[in-house]
């Protein structure tokens, strides 16, 4: 048996003025109204819901919001990686038959708090060990940052090319938390966050929410007629320990989760005609293009600088504009990798659609690393 | 700050652990770490509450372990440094 996604919807990211349960209502609300008798779990993907809302076990607060008291549900909480991992999660129950349809909904709320303080929640993540130092996620793309462009020889300017690209994606994308493009000057002149990154190299802190309908194949034709199937999902956790790890130009968590998602799906990175990958930060993306296998070691920054990456270059990779235009509510952000996938594959990615798109591939990753969540999706056609 | 290390086979490390990763014994000792030869330093400006508004986080090699400290000021890669824990944290300026 194979799960698919049947439908998928999204609430703009951005700076909201609504709670977290207004943002999960707004963007389940559309499929609930469709085929909410028939969803027997509901999987909520979400990491923070104490720390910026005061809310737990807060699954249950939304399945009665929906007026769906009885349906099952859980949340899966695993840092920026939850939405991948909740995604795994609805793909295991369906598969093993402990559910038939399962509503997914990725959320955050996050923007309640002055940066310094969520900064500080997001930290929260790291051993006190290292983050008694005063470490935040942003700090160690930095420190990633300068290690690739010395150990490759890289160009500075290669890594700010990939918020260029992303800006611009973006400002396609109606659900975008930025809507607007920057110039390569722009980026290079913003206000520098952790030497030598800046601000437009860094996801910005948003809220937002997106739910999807997955289904089984034997199921999907009671759900419409635009179905993505998941053909093969690996995942894989790394130490956590930072300064425990070998090298910082690679990420052995995304390397082991991609390399089982294509043996799952029996495919190579070659066929991927749309990829999503978590770029928290700008260098993310080239590190991980090469850790999923897009590019050798050392050359993603090459293909970003050839526009390989774009969106009508050969290897289109964050269609959607990615965390770092799209915005990251931490929750929400795997979910919406698989939502922006779903709209390529089936057609519905208007005027960032790529030609063709059949077969996708995206990461989601927790915690800089601590583990990552690849899927292969494939669809009719 | 101290550096974990096995009694058993010598491994050492800087997050507590309970199992060594290398020969899964359970019994450690406490080296004080007092100083480090500067590996990376990055100016950070969006800092985390409640530390500072600004500063540079170093990342020192102590004896074959890394470990990460706030400094005031830039520090040379390849220059010596020392340790010295403040109220928040690890800290380590110019030998
Ligand atoms: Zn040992």
């Amino acid at each position: 048996m194979m799960s698919v996604i049947s439908d998928v919807s999204f609430t703009r990211f951005g700076k909201r003025p609504e709670g977290l349960l207004d943002l999960v209502a707004e963007s389940a609300l559309p499929i609930a109204r469709r085929y909410g008798r028939d969803i027997d779990f509901i999987v909520f993907s979400n990491s923070y819901s104490g720390e910026f809302s005061d809310m737990s076990g807060v699954n249950n607060l939304i399945s009665t919001r929906l007026s769906m008291d009885d349906v099952p549900s859980m949340r899966v909480d695993n840092t920026s990686g939850s939405g991948g991992s909740a995604v795994m999660v609805a793909d295991s129950l369906i598969r093993s038959g402990n559910a038939s349809n399962v509503l997914v909904i990725g959320a955050e709320k996050m923007t309640g708090y002055p940066t310094k303080k969520s900064t500080r929640i997001i930290a929260s993540l790291l051993h006190p060990e290292e983050r008694s130092a005063g470490i935040s996620l942003p700090s160690l793309a930095a420190f990633m940052t300068r290690s690739y462009l010395k150990e490759f020889d890289a160009p500075r300017e290669s890594v700010a090319r990939v918020a260029v690209k992303n800006h611009h994606n973006g400002s396609l994308n109606p659900y975008a938390h930025f809507q607007s493009e920057v110039t390569l000057e722009e980026v290079m002149a913003s206000r520098v966050i952790a030497d030598p990154l800046r601000i437009f190299e860094f996801c910005p802190v948003s809220d937002g929410a997106v739910s999807m309908l997955m289904t089984s194949d034997e199921n999907r034709d009671s759900f419409g007629n635009d179905h993505v199937e998941i053909l093969g999902v690996g995942y894989s956790s790394g130490t956590s320990s930072l300064s425990y790890r070998d090298s910082l130009t690679t990420i052995g968590s995304v390397r082991r989760s991609s390399e089982m998602a294509f043996r799952r799906s029996k495919l190579t990175p070659n066929y991927m005609d749309v990829v999503e990958l978590h770029d928290m930060a700008a260098v993310l993306e080239i590190i991980e293009s090469e850790d999923a296998g897009f590019f050798k070691k050392g050359h993603g920054w090459e293909a970003v600088m050839n526009g390989e990456t774009e969106i009508g270059g050969p290897r289109p990779i964050n269609t959607s504009g990615g965390l770092n235009s799209k915005g990251h509510p931490i929750g929400a952000s795997g979910v919406a990798q698989a939502g922006e996938i779903y709209l390529q594959i089936t057609g519905k990615a208007e005027k960032r659609q790529i030609k063709d798109a059949h077969l996708g591939f995206s990461l989601s990753m927790a915690g800089f690393g601590n583990n990552a969540t690849a899927i292969v999706y494939g669809g009719a056609s | 700050m101290n550096i974990n290390r096995c009694r058993n086979c010598g491994t050492k490390f800087l997050v507590a652990r309970s199992v060594c990763p290398k020969c899964g014994k359970e019994d450690f000792e406490h080296v004080p770490a007092r100083s480090g030869i500067v590996l990376e330093s990055v100016e950070l400006i969006a800092t985390p509450d409640p530390y500072p508004d600004r500063y540079y986080l170093v990342l020192l090699d102590v004896d074959d372990v890394k470990v990460f400290c706030r400094s005031q000021e830039k520090l040379r890669e390849g220059s010596q440094a020392d340790i010295q824990d403040d109220e928040l944290g690890p800290t380590c300026r110019k030998a």
